[in-house]
């Protein structure tokens, strides 16, 4: 027998294990509550995040570009449903800070949908400042403000005289507010640690784009992205394969329905004065692909020839439907 | 050697000096604590009895009791159990105190964010291109009814966030509250439900805005836009906290 050792007594073991117990379960319920404000606090920042996108949809936010400096450096994670046949698909986004000892991105916040905007951005966005401008997509008549959110640095390179010098126009418009596209007439001028967009034009780029501001092909991380408009042209530049095609196919959807729309509304009218002949609107609504994927290249093309009959029509007609 | 008092039994009115004695080596000493006589050795670095110990005899009834003390233990392993019970109460007590302060304010923001979105709503759904009249950059919170009328809005069930859209028109004044249907459009009614979610709404915002058709003009017997002053209420759900 050990004479010399300490005698602990039952109440002192049991007091020091329930002691321990409780120590234990107040820092686990302290960190618990510390996450759930995080995750709070991410979550309200992610619907303002989408509140702030409401006003886009004006018609004076058509064409404007503005950027957002953050006090702290943000994760924006995105993803985007297409949604079922009579549903309109929707995209949702989830803020991220940095928390912690470790400043790990923290992702205790939850996610707030979108429905009713097509937001063209990476799956993840980082950063203190996000850029963002918005451009109409009408096809002939107006489906939607497309906005265009990142935080990356890009270098566009248009040759001079090439058929994309209207994106230097209009990236030449956005210069006080978007200071992260600089254009460039050739590569040699690109700063290291930039996007290298290259339209018309081939060589080391992170990003080609072929064909005119009608239609085209923007080939990027290995996949080709078809276009019509220069509205989805800036969506396949500054989005991922997957938030691309999505958004494209949210968006027919929403022409088709509008489409669907116009039909009534000039069955209702022809009683009154003429509009468009409901059988053009009917062939245009039949003739509106899917998506732009390259089996839909050509009908997309068919796509944007009818809507531009369309809007010859519209502007003849006594009562326009847009 | 150790004895074990609780297995020994004595008689009575035994003293335990009497009883333990003779059975103590010489020179040695007695000790006990709660469960136990112990006996040590000389220069033992235990607890140690003294002369006055040793000699002095103790009543077995009392060195009974003293055993009792294990009770006494166990009375206060139940003070400190019940002492550990009101604490670990008291935190959970503050916790859900607390809880119920963050779920408040959750709630407010939630409220505050969804009443700004139905303000931001009331404000730009002229310019959402199934509602709106005119091209773009032109006829700013106009309204084209012809197309409000024919609205499908089961087919855009849950696209829009507020809980309900409801437009009506202020001027010409109407007395009566009329529902707008493709059998009294556009002159014998004033109210147009719009898009509703069915869900319960608590609270709305509201903006004014033009309401506009294609009409003939009388007057000049021509077809042109036809405008009338209205108001659009957007509906958003508010939570209780």
């Amino acid at each position: 027998m050990n004479k010399k050792a300490l005698e602990f007594s039952f109440s002192w073991i049991f007091a020091t294990i329930i002691g321990a117990a409780i120590i234990s379960l107040a820092v686990y319920a302290a960190i618990q509550i510390a996450k759930t404000n995080t995750g709070a606090e991410e979550t309200k920042l992610s619907k303002e995040l989408t509140v702030l996108f409401e006003p886009l949809e004006t018609k004076t936010a058509s064409g404007l570009a503005s950027a957002v400096k953050l006090t702290q450096e943000v994760r924006i994670k995105s993803s985007c449903e297409i949604g079922g046949e009579n549903e309109f698909g929707k995209q949702k986004f989830q803020l991220m800070a940095k928390a912690g000892i470790t400043k790990k991105w923290s992702g205790q916040g939850g996610n707030a949908s979108i429905n009713h905007k097509y937001i063209f951005l990476n799956k993840t966005a980082d950063g203190k400042k996000f850029y963002f401008f918005t451009k109409p997509f009408n096809m002939p008549f107006k489906v939607a403000n497309l906005v265009y959110l990142t935080s990356d640095k890009y270098c566009f390179v248009i040759p001079a005289g090439s058929q994309f010098e209207f994106v230097r126009k209009e990236m030449g418009d956005f210069q006080s507010e978007l200071d992260n596209i600089k254009v460039v007439t050739s590569q040699a001028e690109c700063e290291n640690g930039m996007i290298k967009a290259c339209f018309g034009v081939s060589g080391s780029c992170n990003i080609a784009v072929t064909g005119d501001r009608d239609k085209g092909i923007v080939k990027k991380n290995g996949k080709d992205m078809n276009y019509v408009t220069e509205s989805f042209m800036y969506g396949a530049i500054f989005s991922d394969y997957d938030t691309y095609t999505c958004n494209v196919e949210r968006l027919m959807k929403r022409l088709r329905a509008e489409t669907t729309m116009y039909v009534r509304e000039a069955q209702l009218l022809s009683g009154r004065c003429g509009s468009i002949p409901i059988s053009s609107l009917i062939n245009f609504g039949n003739n509106i692909p899917k998506n732009f994927e390259s089996g839909n290249a050509a009908a997309g093309a068919l796509m944007v020839s009818l809507a531009a009959s369309l809007e010859d029509q519209n502007q003849a007609v006594e009562c326009g439907l847009w | 050697m150790v004895i074990n008092l609780q297995k020994t039994k004595f008689s009575g009115s035994q003293k335990i000096f009497d009883f333990l004695s003779p059975k103590i080596p010489d020179g040695n000493f007695l000790a006990f604590n709660s469960h136990e006589l112990k006996i040590f050795r000389k220069g033992s670095q235990n607890v140690v009895l003294t002369a006055q110990h040793r000699t002095s005899s103790i009543n077995l009834q009392k060195t009974r009791r003293k055993f009792k003390m294990k009770k006494r233990g166990q009375l206060k392993i139940q003070q400190m159990a019940f002492m550990l019970v009101a604490v670990f109460l008291f935190f959970v007590l503050a916790g859900l105190f607390y809880l119920t302060f963050v779920y408040k304010d959750i709630v407010d923001s939630r409220n505050k964010a969804f009443e700004n979105q139905a303000a931001m709503m009331a404000k730009i759904v002229a310019d959402y291109p199934e509602f709106s009249c005119g091209k773009e950059k032109e006829s700013e919170y106009c309204i084209d009814t012809d197309k409000v009328i024919i609205f499908n809005y089961t087919r855009y069930k849950g696209f829009f966030p507020p809980t309900y859209i409801k437009i009506v028109k202020l001027y010409p004044e109407s007395s009566t509250e009329k529902v707008c249907n493709l059998g009294n459009y556009p002159e014998d009614c004033n109210v147009y439900n719009v898009y509703n979610t069915g869900k319960s709404s608590t609270a709305s915002a509201s903006n004014f805005v033009a309401l506009c058709r294609w009409g003939t003009n009388d007057a000049i017997g021509r077809v042109e836009r036809k405008c009338d002053l209205g108001k659009i209420v957007i509906g958003y759900e508010v939570k209780n906290a």
